[in-house]
């Protein structure tokens, strides 16, 4: 072959290479003392700062920041090494994570799983495949809190000696918490218009605790992109219930909620559930600020 | 364009954009897929819209608009794909499966090293007509004007070279240059049409409405307006079905023009068209 | 040796064609004489259809391929008109007749219709090669004789100087062959072009060609047909045990046709 046809190959195989120098997971080191695994960003965030400056514990991250919710996921063999070496598991529950049971077992059939969101109040779904309950607990500042005190439990539980350090800390987060909790029940009562639609179902929790309805949302199930005629039904039902915004997440590409938006003459936003963003102890509190201030913007104040 | 498209269906505004889009974009396809039929290079053009996936995954790699690293690609995949045909003895179709296999893998390998980009790939596997904004629309304008010219110029030439090659060279037919630029143009009306209808279903909008008029055309005009009005009644049935029925709209078009396949195909063998 | 006014001749000087290390031609001088009827001949794989592309231009060669125009013409190359021997081509493919000679002629798309110039062309042409009823036929479904009628047909549309043939009564019966051999007479004596005839059929060569060229990756002869076409010649191209039956007429060959025309007499003295 002449030389043009293997430049062609060579010139194809180049970004390949690009790509291909990521470094492989490692085993992490086993390590003294009780090591807790979170399995997608907002545990991780609460297990932070419960854990704050307690030595002998040390806190992993299973699912990539980048990742967002678990839905669907499958344990790859690293989540597999990690899940091996690590003592407790920090998980939402509700169904958000559906390895739970046999699967992570089966990586290392002495963990301790502990479901943050069984004390929460269940939001029931009635229809969609996945008839049950809504497992976005944690984007309610209400929630959160539930689910920061049982993961405290579970800490104290399995490492009795840092019992106080965990209550010290659960105590100075859920305090943040609650002052948020307040500050969106204050903005709450002065909302004007109180109907929106959103992207997916993550938001129910904090739109039962702020009293906004969601008259409908773009995609009922998670990939399932929506036709023309249910998009333009949205827009119908948008007109009909005066709804005050579309709301986007940052997860997610944002082309079909800006064309509802956009038909419908009502602003588009953005709404993040805080399942991907950066792992830093004040990661939750920060978005949910950020939420609260687009909500009193779109929603207005009277 | 309220005035241009008075239907029910039509009403919101998202809808006639996807419906000029498509009515500039599904006869260009028809029209390229007549000589591309005629060359029997489907797989070819097949292997084009699954190298604009690896040209998405490189673009959001990179960090460049995949839609301009996904026109980009599939315009390299196309010249590097004529290029190698021309210089081994190899089969085309052997040098096609060749390239189509390490495309996809590439682009499998760089998605699989960069969790979440896959949602960002939904939308190409299978369509975004209705997303489809009015720079865009106009852009396919431009392609379908564009795509008519070089047809008004080559049109013969393509043919009689997808008769004989030996034949067309004596008559003086430029051969790379025709090869090249048909590569070249069927790959930019690919990564076009994947809007319409997504990277999987991509070849069947360029092949199946020329395929279907083949069935049923007495002469070579035939054949070709016969192509642009399956691709045309197709498009726009697709759009509206899809909307009552809640389908995906490219396979709905797809499905269309698959019925249209079947009718002619029925006809001929039963009335002896052709 | 005929007196006809040389208008164009071909000469092959040194010609050689090398391919995957091997020498399909070597050496070739030949002449082609104006107004002539030339016929190639050689066993298998003498690389008779190798020269004929070659003076199409379309392998490559090493040496020269010259030729010498007259004043009265005044162009550059001549016009060189072409019939391959196959034309693989897809059978379903709906191209008509029509819309094959348009595709080759006309400026803009056959999509568009054919203009009146190309299908006026096309009908003057099918007609002289008596291939009128063939003008709305599918290309596919014509047979193999009809087809080399339409590409002689498309062929001669052009007035070409200089006409190639390739094996032209091949794939093509009896009677086929007769029409064609008669046709190609009168084509011949009405317009002036040189004919350059590839040929496995020595009978049609010895009763037509006024020249012939014996090739076997090399000259092995060349010059007037009765002069040229001898025993010894034979045996050195074919091996030996090859000879020449000349047929008559009435033989024909082996089958019925009515008043077959008498050929003209004597071809090449």
């Amino acid at each position: 072959m002449r030389r043009g046809a293997w430049l062609a190959i060579a010139l194809l195989l180049v970004p390949g290479a690009a790509g291909a120098g990521r470094p492989a997971p490692g085993t992490p080191a086993a390590k003294p003392g009780l090591r807790v695994l979170a399995s997608f960003l907002p545990m991780y965030v609460f297990t932070q700062n419960v854990a704050a400056g307690v030595p002998r514990v040390s806190v992993d991250l299973m699912l990539p920041a980048a990742l967002g919710c678990p839905h669907d996921y499958a344990l790859t063999p690293g989540d597999m090494r990690k899940i091996a070496a690590a003592d407790l598991f920090i998980a939402n529950g509700r169904g958000m994570e559906e390895f739970l049971g046999a699967p992570l077992l089966r990586g290392n059939p002495k963990i301790t799983i502990v479901e943050s969101a069984a004390g929460v109040v269940p939001i029931v779904t009635r229809d969609g495949p996945r008839g049950g309950v809504n497992p976005h607990t944690w984007v309610s500042p209400r929630n959160a809190i539930l689910q920061v005190r049982a993961i405290e439990k579970a800490l104290a539980a399995a490492d009795p000696a840092d019992a106080d350090a965990f209550r010290r800390n659960a105590d100075a987060y859920t305090a943040r918490l609650a002052a948020l909790a307040r500050d969106f029940d204050a903005a709450a009562r002065r909302f004007r218009g109180r109907n929106v639609v959103t992207f997916h179902n993550v938001f129910d929790y904090i739109a039962r605790d702020a009293g906004i309805a969601v008259v409908g949302r773009i995609e009922e199930t998670p990939g399932q992109e929506p036709s023309a005629g249910e998009l333009h039904a949205l827009v119908r039902t948008i007109r009909r219930t005066k709804s005050s915004a579309v709301f986007a997440e940052p997860q997610y590409p944002e082309r079909l909620a800006a064309i509802v938006a956009r038909e419908a003459g009502v602003p588009l936003r953005v709404l993040d559930p805080v399942s991907t963003g950066p792992a830093e102890p004040r990661a939750y509190e920060n978005a949910m600020r950020r939420n609260l201030a687009t909500l009193v913007e779109v929603l207005g104040s009277r | 364009m309220d005035r241009l498209l008075p239907f029910a269906f039509a009403e919101p505004g998202f809808m006639k954009r996807a419906i000029l889009a498509m009515l500039f974009i599904a006869p260009t396809a028809a029209a390229v897929g007549v000589p591309l039929v005629h060359f029997r290079m489907a797989f070819f053009s097949d292997a084009i819209g699954h190298s604009a996936f690896t040209g998405v995954a490189l673009g959001v790699l990179l960090g460049i608009h995949p839609v301009v690293t996904m026109v980009a690609f599939g315009l390299f995949v196309a010249w590097a794909i004529t290029l190698v045909k021309g210089r081994t003895d190899l089969s085309a179709d052997t040098v096609i499966g060749v390239f189509f296999s390490t495309v996809i893998a590439l682009g499998i390998a760089v998605i699989s090293a960069q969790k979440g980009l896959t949602r960002n790939l939904q939308s190409f596997l299978y369509g975004d007509l209705l997303a489809v904004s009015e720079a865009e629309v106009v852009w396919l304008a431009c392609l379908f004007l564009g795509v008519g010219v070089y047809l008004y110029l080559a049109f013969n030439r393509l043919m009689l070279l997808g008769v004989h090659e030996g034949f067309a060279r004596s008559r003086g037919v430029p051969v790379r240059a025709l090869e090249i630029s048909f590569a070249l143009v069927v790959a930019l009306v690919v990564t076009a049409a994947i809007r319409a209808v997504g990277i999987l279903l991509v070849t069947a909008l360029l092949v199946i409405p020329a395929a279907a008029a083949r069935n049923a055309a007495r002469g070579t005009a035939q054949a070709f307006w016969g192509a642009v009005a399956v691709s045309l009644v197709s498009g726009l049935a697709g759009i509206a079905a899809s909307y009552s029925l809640d389908t995906a709209t490219g396979a709905t078009v797809v499905l269309f023009a698959s019925a249209f396949f079947a009718a002619t195909a029925v006809a001929r063998r039963v009335l002896r068209l052709a | 040796m005929t007196q006809k006014p040389h208008l164009h001749t071909l000469e092959i000087r040194n010609l050689s064609v090398r391919a995957g290390g091997v020498d399909i031609l070597a050496g070739i001088d030949a002449d082609i004489r104006c107004g002539e009827v030339t016929a190639l001949v050689g066993p298998n794989g003498a690389g008779k259809t190798t020269l004929l592309l070659a003076i199409l231009g379309l392998v490559d060669y090493t040496g020269e391929i010259r030729f010498c125009r007259a004043e009265e013409h005044g162009r550059g190359a001549p016009r060189i008109g072409y019939v391959p021997q196959h034309l693989d081509f897809d059978r379903n493919a709906p191209m008509t007749v029509v819309d094959f000679f348009a595709l080759s002629s006309q400026r803009y798309p056959v999509v568009l219709g054919a203009s009146r110039s190309s299908r006026a062309a096309a009908r003057e042409s099918l007609a002289r090669a008596g291939a009128s009823h063939l003008a709305g036929r599918p290309l596919g479904r014509l047979s193999g004789g009809e087809l080399q009628r339409v590409l002689l047909a498309l062929a001669l549309r052009d007035n070409p100087d200089i006409l190639l043939l390739d094996e032209p009564v091949s794939g093509v019966d009896a009677a086929g062959e007769e029409l064609f051999c008669d046709f190609l007479d009168q084509m011949h004596s009405a317009s002036r072009f040189s004919l350059l005839l590839v040929s496995h059929d020595l009978s049609v060569v010895s009763r037509h060609a006024d020249r012939v060229i014996c090739l076997n990756r090399r000259i092995v002869c060349q010059g007037a047909t009765t002069e040229t076409l001898t025993p010894e010649n034979l045996a050195a191209m074919y091996g030996s045990g090859a000879h020449l039956f000349s047929h008559g007429h009435a033989d024909g060959h082996g089958h019925l046709h009515d008043d077959a025309p008498a050929p003209p007499g004597g071809k090449g003295a």
